[in-house]
Protein backbone atom coordinates (compact mmCIF):
# COMPACT_ATOMS: atom_id res chain seq x y z
CA UNK A 1 0.00 0.00 0.00
CA UNK A 2 2.29 2.46 0.92
CA UNK A 3 4.56 1.78 -2.01
CA UNK A 4 1.79 2.48 -4.31
CA UNK A 5 2.16 5.71 -2.16
CA UNK A 6 5.93 6.00 -2.47
CA UNK A 7 5.48 5.42 -6.81
CA UNK A 8 2.67 7.93 -6.87
CA UNK A 9 4.31 10.89 -4.89
CA UNK A 10 7.80 10.38 -7.78
CA UNK A 11 6.08 10.43 -10.41
CA UNK A 12 4.05 13.68 -9.50
CA UNK A 13 7.05 15.44 -8.48
CA UNK A 14 9.03 13.88 -11.38
CA UNK A 15 6.30 15.39 -13.29
CA UNK A 16 5.96 18.65 -12.02
CA UNK A 17 9.94 18.99 -12.15
CA UNK A 18 9.74 18.23 -15.73
CA UNK A 19 7.26 20.95 -16.16
CA UNK A 20 9.25 23.57 -14.36
CA UNK A 21 12.52 22.48 -15.93
CA UNK A 22 10.51 22.36 -19.78
CA UNK A 23 9.63 26.47 -18.97
CA UNK A 24 12.82 27.22 -17.89
CA UNK A 25 14.46 25.71 -21.03
CA UNK A 26 12.72 28.20 -23.30
CA UNK A 27 14.52 30.87 -21.69
CA UNK A 28 17.84 29.14 -22.79
CA UNK A 29 17.06 28.07 -26.51
CA UNK A 30 15.49 31.75 -26.91
CA UNK A 31 19.29 32.89 -26.22
CA UNK A 32 21.10 30.20 -28.22
CA UNK A 33 18.82 31.11 -31.19
CA UNK A 34 19.70 34.52 -31.01
CA UNK A 35 23.04 33.97 -30.97
CA UNK A 36 22.98 31.08 -33.63
CA UNK A 37 21.20 33.58 -36.36
CA UNK A 38 24.11 36.75 -34.83
CA UNK A 39 26.80 34.11 -35.84
CA UNK A 40 24.99 32.98 -39.16
CA UNK A 41 24.63 36.47 -40.41
CA UNK A 42 27.81 37.60 -39.61
CA UNK A 43 29.08 34.50 -41.54
CA UNK A 44 26.71 35.38 -44.93
CA UNK A 45 28.47 39.02 -44.55
CA UNK A 46 31.70 37.19 -44.64
CA UNK A 47 30.76 35.06 -47.56
CA UNK A 48 28.84 37.93 -49.84
CA UNK A 49 31.17 40.78 -49.19
CA UNK A 50 35.01 39.35 -48.82
CA UNK A 51 34.10 36.30 -50.99
CA UNK A 52 31.80 37.92 -53.76
CA UNK A 53 29.46 34.32 -53.49
CA UNK A 54 25.84 34.70 -55.09
CA UNK A 55 23.44 35.14 -52.61
CA UNK A 56 21.82 31.88 -52.76
CA UNK A 57 25.45 29.85 -52.41
CA UNK A 58 26.12 31.97 -49.64
CA UNK A 59 23.09 31.13 -47.82
CA UNK A 60 23.37 27.76 -48.35
CA UNK A 61 27.00 27.56 -46.99
CA UNK A 62 25.79 29.68 -43.83
CA UNK A 63 22.91 27.06 -43.69
CA UNK A 64 25.20 23.96 -43.58
CA UNK A 65 27.50 25.66 -40.51
CA UNK A 66 24.73 26.60 -38.73
CA UNK A 67 23.60 25.16 -35.42
CA UNK A 68 20.72 22.92 -35.76
CA UNK A 69 18.37 24.86 -34.07
CA UNK A 70 18.20 27.52 -36.98
CA UNK A 71 18.83 25.04 -40.04
CA UNK A 72 15.25 24.17 -40.49
CA UNK A 73 14.63 28.04 -40.99
CA UNK A 74 17.19 27.62 -43.78
CA UNK A 75 16.15 24.76 -45.77
CA UNK A 76 12.84 26.56 -45.95
CA UNK A 77 14.18 29.79 -47.24
CA UNK A 78 16.24 27.95 -50.02
CA UNK A 79 13.60 25.80 -51.20
CA UNK A 80 11.10 28.82 -51.35
CA UNK A 81 13.72 30.56 -53.23
CA UNK A 82 14.56 28.18 -55.82
CA UNK A 83 10.27 28.30 -56.53
CA UNK A 84 10.27 31.81 -56.54
CA UNK A 85 13.40 33.43 -57.14
CA UNK A 86 11.78 36.38 -54.47
CA UNK A 87 14.26 36.95 -51.78
CA UNK A 88 11.91 39.28 -50.39
CA UNK A 89 8.84 37.79 -50.12
CA UNK A 90 10.56 34.17 -49.59
CA UNK A 91 12.65 35.43 -46.17
CA UNK A 92 9.11 36.51 -44.72
CA UNK A 93 7.49 33.98 -45.39
CA UNK A 94 10.45 31.42 -44.10
CA UNK A 95 11.07 33.26 -41.03
CA UNK A 96 7.33 33.58 -40.29
CA UNK A 97 7.27 29.57 -40.63
CA UNK A 98 10.10 29.82 -38.32
CA UNK A 99 8.76 31.76 -35.53
CA UNK A 100 5.94 29.87 -35.16
CA UNK A 101 8.12 27.09 -33.71
CA UNK A 102 10.94 28.69 -31.98
CA UNK A 103 11.40 30.28 -28.78
CA UNK A 104 12.22 33.52 -30.20
CA UNK A 105 10.51 36.74 -28.86
CA UNK A 106 8.77 38.83 -31.01
CA UNK A 107 11.47 41.64 -30.96
CA UNK A 108 13.79 39.16 -32.43
CA UNK A 109 11.76 38.74 -35.34
CA UNK A 110 11.36 42.56 -35.51
CA UNK A 111 15.17 42.87 -35.92
CA UNK A 112 15.29 40.13 -38.46
CA UNK A 113 12.28 40.34 -40.41
CA UNK A 114 13.29 43.85 -42.45
CA UNK A 115 16.54 41.70 -44.31
CA UNK A 116 13.91 40.53 -46.76
CA UNK A 117 13.89 44.23 -48.07
CA UNK A 118 17.89 44.38 -47.74
CA UNK A 119 19.54 41.33 -48.63
CA UNK A 120 20.53 41.39 -52.19
CA UNK A 121 18.98 44.76 -53.40
CA UNK A 122 20.72 47.41 -52.24
CA UNK A 123 24.42 47.72 -53.24
CA UNK A 124 27.20 46.19 -51.14
CA UNK A 125 28.01 48.49 -48.73
CA UNK A 126 24.69 49.60 -47.63
CA UNK A 127 23.94 45.68 -47.01
CA UNK A 128 26.84 45.39 -44.94
CA UNK A 129 25.82 48.06 -42.49
CA UNK A 130 22.43 46.94 -42.63
CA UNK A 131 23.49 43.22 -41.34
CA UNK A 132 26.36 44.84 -39.41
CA UNK A 133 23.58 47.14 -37.63
CA UNK A 134 21.09 44.10 -37.64
CA UNK A 135 23.83 41.92 -35.94
CA UNK A 136 24.26 44.72 -32.88
CA UNK A 137 20.68 44.84 -32.44
CA UNK A 138 20.91 40.87 -31.93
CA UNK A 139 23.88 40.97 -29.83
CA UNK A 140 21.32 43.27 -27.02
CA UNK A 141 18.73 41.05 -27.73
CA UNK A 142 20.76 37.99 -26.69
CA UNK A 143 22.41 40.18 -23.93
CA UNK A 144 18.69 41.09 -22.33
CA UNK A 145 18.16 36.78 -23.32
CA UNK A 146 21.18 35.93 -21.14
CA UNK A 147 20.19 38.23 -18.24
CA UNK A 148 16.52 36.53 -18.74
CA UNK A 149 18.07 33.33 -18.86
CA UNK A 150 20.01 33.47 -15.86
CA UNK A 151 17.11 34.87 -13.54
CA UNK A 152 14.33 32.52 -14.52
CA UNK A 153 15.88 29.16 -14.99
CA UNK A 154 16.67 28.40 -11.18
CA UNK A 155 13.71 29.88 -10.48
CA UNK A 156 11.25 27.93 -12.16
CA UNK A 157 13.00 24.94 -11.92
CA UNK A 158 12.55 25.15 -8.11
CA UNK A 159 9.28 26.16 -8.59
CA UNK A 160 8.34 23.19 -10.61
CA UNK A 161 10.01 20.76 -7.99
CA UNK A 162 8.36 22.23 -4.54
CA UNK A 163 4.72 22.34 -6.63
CA UNK A 164 5.23 18.89 -7.19
CA UNK A 165 6.03 18.16 -4.10
CA UNK A 166 3.48 19.86 -2.72
CA UNK A 167 1.05 18.38 -4.84
CA UNK A 168 2.09 15.04 -3.77
CA UNK A 169 2.14 15.81 -0.24
CA UNK A 170 -2.29 17.38 -0.59
CA UNK A 171 -2.95 14.33 -2.78
CA UNK A 172 -1.42 11.49 -1.18
CA UNK B 1 -11.64 7.30 16.16
CA UNK B 2 -8.36 6.47 15.32
CA UNK B 3 -5.34 9.29 15.54
CA UNK B 4 -5.31 10.52 12.36
CA UNK B 5 -1.69 11.74 12.83
CA UNK B 6 -1.03 11.49 9.33
CA UNK B 7 -3.34 14.40 8.77
CA UNK B 8 -0.84 16.78 11.06
CA UNK B 9 2.07 16.12 9.25
CA UNK B 10 0.29 16.91 6.23
CA UNK B 11 -0.70 20.21 6.86
CA UNK B 12 2.81 20.88 8.29
CA UNK B 13 3.73 19.59 5.23
CA UNK B 14 2.06 21.83 3.38
CA UNK B 15 2.52 24.51 5.58
CA UNK B 16 6.59 24.39 5.42
CA UNK B 17 6.13 24.22 1.36
CA UNK B 18 3.90 27.14 1.21
CA UNK B 19 6.66 29.46 3.14
CA UNK B 20 9.65 27.77 0.69
CA UNK B 21 7.54 28.67 -1.90
CA UNK B 22 7.06 32.03 -0.90
CA UNK B 23 10.57 32.89 -0.65
CA UNK B 24 12.07 31.45 -3.45
CA UNK B 25 9.49 33.51 -5.45
CA UNK B 26 10.15 37.02 -3.12
CA UNK B 27 13.55 35.97 -4.01
CA UNK B 28 13.00 36.26 -7.87
CA UNK B 29 11.33 39.33 -7.90
CA UNK B 30 8.09 37.81 -8.18
CA UNK B 31 6.08 38.80 -4.57
CA UNK B 32 2.38 38.45 -6.37
CA UNK B 33 2.80 34.84 -7.02
CA UNK B 34 4.09 34.25 -3.43
CA UNK B 35 1.01 36.28 -2.26
CA UNK B 36 -0.99 33.70 -4.40
CA UNK B 37 0.76 30.50 -3.32
CA UNK B 38 0.41 31.46 0.12
CA UNK B 39 -3.76 32.42 -0.31
CA UNK B 40 -4.06 28.85 -2.08
CA UNK B 41 -2.21 27.36 0.56
CA UNK B 42 -4.40 28.49 3.48
CA UNK B 43 -7.24 27.69 1.16
CA UNK B 44 -6.15 23.88 0.66
CA UNK B 45 -5.55 24.09 4.13
CA UNK B 46 -8.44 25.19 5.35
CA UNK B 47 -10.79 22.58 3.83
CA UNK B 48 -8.85 19.47 5.23
CA UNK B 49 -9.41 21.42 8.70
CA UNK B 50 -13.25 21.95 7.85
CA UNK B 51 -13.26 18.78 7.03
CA UNK B 52 -11.90 17.77 10.56
CA UNK B 53 -14.25 20.23 12.37
CA UNK B 54 -16.92 18.72 10.67
CA UNK B 55 -16.33 15.10 12.59
CA UNK B 56 -15.70 17.18 15.53
CA UNK B 57 -19.15 19.31 15.50
CA UNK B 58 -21.01 15.34 14.87
CA UNK B 59 -19.35 13.89 17.20
CA UNK B 60 -19.91 16.29 20.01
CA UNK B 61 -23.65 16.35 18.98
CA UNK B 62 -23.71 12.63 19.42
CA UNK B 63 -21.57 12.48 22.45
CA UNK B 64 -23.51 15.16 24.57
CA UNK B 65 -27.20 14.96 22.90
CA UNK B 66 -27.06 18.64 21.55
CA UNK C 1 -0.81 3.49 25.16
CA UNK C 2 -3.14 5.70 24.42
CA UNK C 3 -1.54 9.00 26.31
CA UNK C 4 1.35 8.17 24.90
CA UNK C 5 0.23 8.80 21.20
CA UNK C 6 -1.75 11.84 22.66
CA UNK C 7 1.44 13.70 24.25
CA UNK C 8 3.43 12.47 21.03
CA UNK C 9 1.45 13.79 19.19
CA UNK C 10 0.63 17.04 20.98
CA UNK C 11 4.18 17.76 21.19
CA UNK C 12 4.98 17.19 16.96
CA UNK C 13 2.52 19.50 16.40
CA UNK C 14 3.41 22.04 18.82
CA UNK C 15 6.86 22.23 17.55
CA UNK C 16 5.71 22.13 14.18
CA UNK C 17 3.41 25.29 15.35
CA UNK C 18 6.27 27.10 16.31
CA UNK C 19 8.25 26.35 12.82
CA UNK C 20 5.68 27.73 10.94
CA UNK C 21 4.33 30.69 13.30
CA UNK C 22 7.16 33.10 11.92
CA UNK C 23 6.94 32.73 8.42
CA UNK C 24 3.18 31.59 7.86
CA UNK C 25 1.05 32.20 10.95
CA UNK C 26 -1.89 31.48 9.49
CA UNK C 27 -1.26 27.65 8.83
CA UNK C 28 0.29 27.64 12.17
CA UNK C 29 -3.13 28.76 13.49
CA UNK C 30 -5.20 26.16 11.25
CA UNK C 31 -2.81 23.09 12.58
CA UNK C 32 -2.96 24.38 15.91
CA UNK C 33 -6.67 23.81 15.61
CA UNK C 34 -6.25 20.47 13.78
CA UNK C 35 -4.03 19.35 16.61
CA UNK C 36 -6.59 20.10 19.48
CA UNK C 37 -9.55 18.41 16.97
CA UNK C 38 -7.89 15.30 15.76
CA UNK C 39 -6.73 14.87 19.65
CA UNK C 40 -10.18 15.39 21.16
CA UNK C 41 -11.70 12.83 18.43
CA UNK C 42 -8.85 10.53 20.07
CA UNK C 43 -10.50 10.43 23.43
CA UNK C 44 -14.99 10.74 22.11
CA UNK C 45 -14.53 6.69 22.79
CA UNK C 46 -13.76 7.23 26.47
CA UNK C 47 -15.78 10.06 26.85
CA UNK C 48 -18.83 8.40 25.52
CA UNK C 49 -18.37 5.85 27.92
CA UNK C 50 -18.69 7.93 30.88
CA UNK C 51 -21.58 9.82 29.63
CA UNK C 52 -23.45 6.72 28.80
CA UNK C 53 -22.84 4.90 32.82
CA UNK C 54 -23.77 8.48 34.36
CA UNK C 55 -26.93 8.25 32.12
CA UNK C 56 -27.06 5.09 33.55
CA UNK C 57 -26.70 5.56 37.24
CA UNK C 58 -29.33 8.51 36.54
CA UNK C 59 -32.42 5.75 35.36
CA UNK C 60 -31.08 3.38 38.03
CA UNK C 61 -30.98 5.55 41.13
CA UNK C 62 -34.74 6.92 39.68
CA UNK C 63 -33.77 10.58 39.43
CA UNK C 64 -35.34 12.52 36.45
CA UNK C 65 -33.68 12.19 33.53
CA UNK C 66 -33.58 15.78 32.29
CA UNK C 67 -31.30 16.56 34.76
CA UNK C 68 -28.47 14.47 33.73
CA UNK C 69 -29.10 15.03 30.06
CA UNK C 70 -29.61 18.87 30.78
CA UNK C 71 -26.36 18.52 32.59
CA UNK C 72 -24.14 16.58 29.93
CA UNK C 73 -25.21 19.29 27.12
CA UNK C 74 -23.86 22.28 29.48
CA UNK C 75 -20.51 20.23 29.64
CA UNK C 76 -20.95 20.12 25.85
CA UNK C 77 -21.03 23.69 25.26
CA UNK C 78 -19.16 24.43 28.07
CA UNK C 79 -15.93 22.43 26.23
CA UNK C 80 -16.79 23.65 22.65
CA UNK C 81 -16.69 27.13 23.50
CA UNK C 82 -13.34 27.15 25.79
CA UNK C 83 -11.95 25.12 22.70
CA UNK C 84 -13.18 27.28 20.64
CA UNK C 85 -12.57 30.73 22.57
CA UNK C 86 -8.47 29.32 22.77
CA UNK C 87 -7.98 29.05 19.70
CA UNK C 88 -8.94 32.48 19.10
CA UNK C 89 -6.91 33.60 21.84
CA UNK C 90 -3.63 31.72 20.19
CA UNK C 91 -4.71 33.76 16.67
CA UNK C 92 -4.96 36.87 18.83
CA UNK C 93 -8.26 37.67 19.04
CA UNK C 94 -9.45 38.16 22.38
CA UNK C 95 -12.26 39.65 21.41
CA UNK C 96 -13.80 37.07 19.17
CA UNK C 97 -12.69 35.11 21.77
CA UNK C 98 -14.54 36.68 24.61
CA UNK C 99 -17.50 36.52 22.91
CA UNK C 100 -17.84 33.24 22.15
CA UNK C 101 -17.50 32.01 25.46
CA UNK C 102 -20.13 34.55 26.59
CA UNK C 103 -22.25 32.98 24.41
CA UNK C 104 -21.76 29.87 25.73
CA UNK C 105 -22.55 31.11 28.90
CA UNK C 106 -25.82 32.68 28.31
CA UNK C 107 -26.79 29.60 26.53
CA UNK C 108 -26.11 27.21 29.17
CA UNK C 109 -27.85 29.58 31.71
CA UNK C 110 -30.83 29.32 29.54
CA UNK C 111 -30.26 25.77 29.66
CA UNK C 112 -30.16 25.06 33.18
CA UNK C 113 -33.32 27.43 33.67
CA UNK C 114 -35.76 23.98 33.63
CA UNK C 115 -33.14 22.47 36.39
CA UNK C 116 -33.60 25.47 38.38
CA UNK C 117 -37.36 26.16 38.46
CA UNK C 118 -37.75 22.66 39.11
CA UNK C 119 -35.32 23.07 41.85
CA UNK C 120 -37.52 26.03 43.08
CA UNK C 121 -40.68 24.35 42.60
CA UNK C 122 -39.22 21.91 45.35
CA UNK C 123 -38.01 24.69 47.70
CA UNK C 124 -41.19 26.28 47.57
CA UNK C 125 -43.06 22.90 48.35
CA UNK C 126 -40.40 22.32 51.02
CA UNK C 127 -41.17 25.44 52.72
CA UNK C 128 -44.64 26.22 52.19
Amino acid sequence: MWILKAVGALLIVAASSGVGGLYAEKFARRRREIKAFSDALGRLETEVFYGSTPLPTALARVAEGAPRAIRPFFADLLRQLEMTDDLRSSWRQAMERHFAQSCLAPEDLSCLLPLADVLGTSDREDQRRHLKSTADRLRQNEETARIEEDKNTKLWRSVGLLGGVALAIIFL
Amino acid sequence: MTLDVGLIFKLAGIGILVAVLVLVLERADRREYGQLVALAGVTIAFLFVLQLLGNLFTAVRTLFNL
Amino acid sequence: MQILQIVGVGLAAAVLVVVLRKERPDMALLLSLAAGVVIFLFIVPQVAQVARLLEELTVRAHVKLLFITSILKIIGIAYLSEFAGQVCRDAGQEAIASKIEMAGKIIILALAIPIISAVLDLFMKLVL
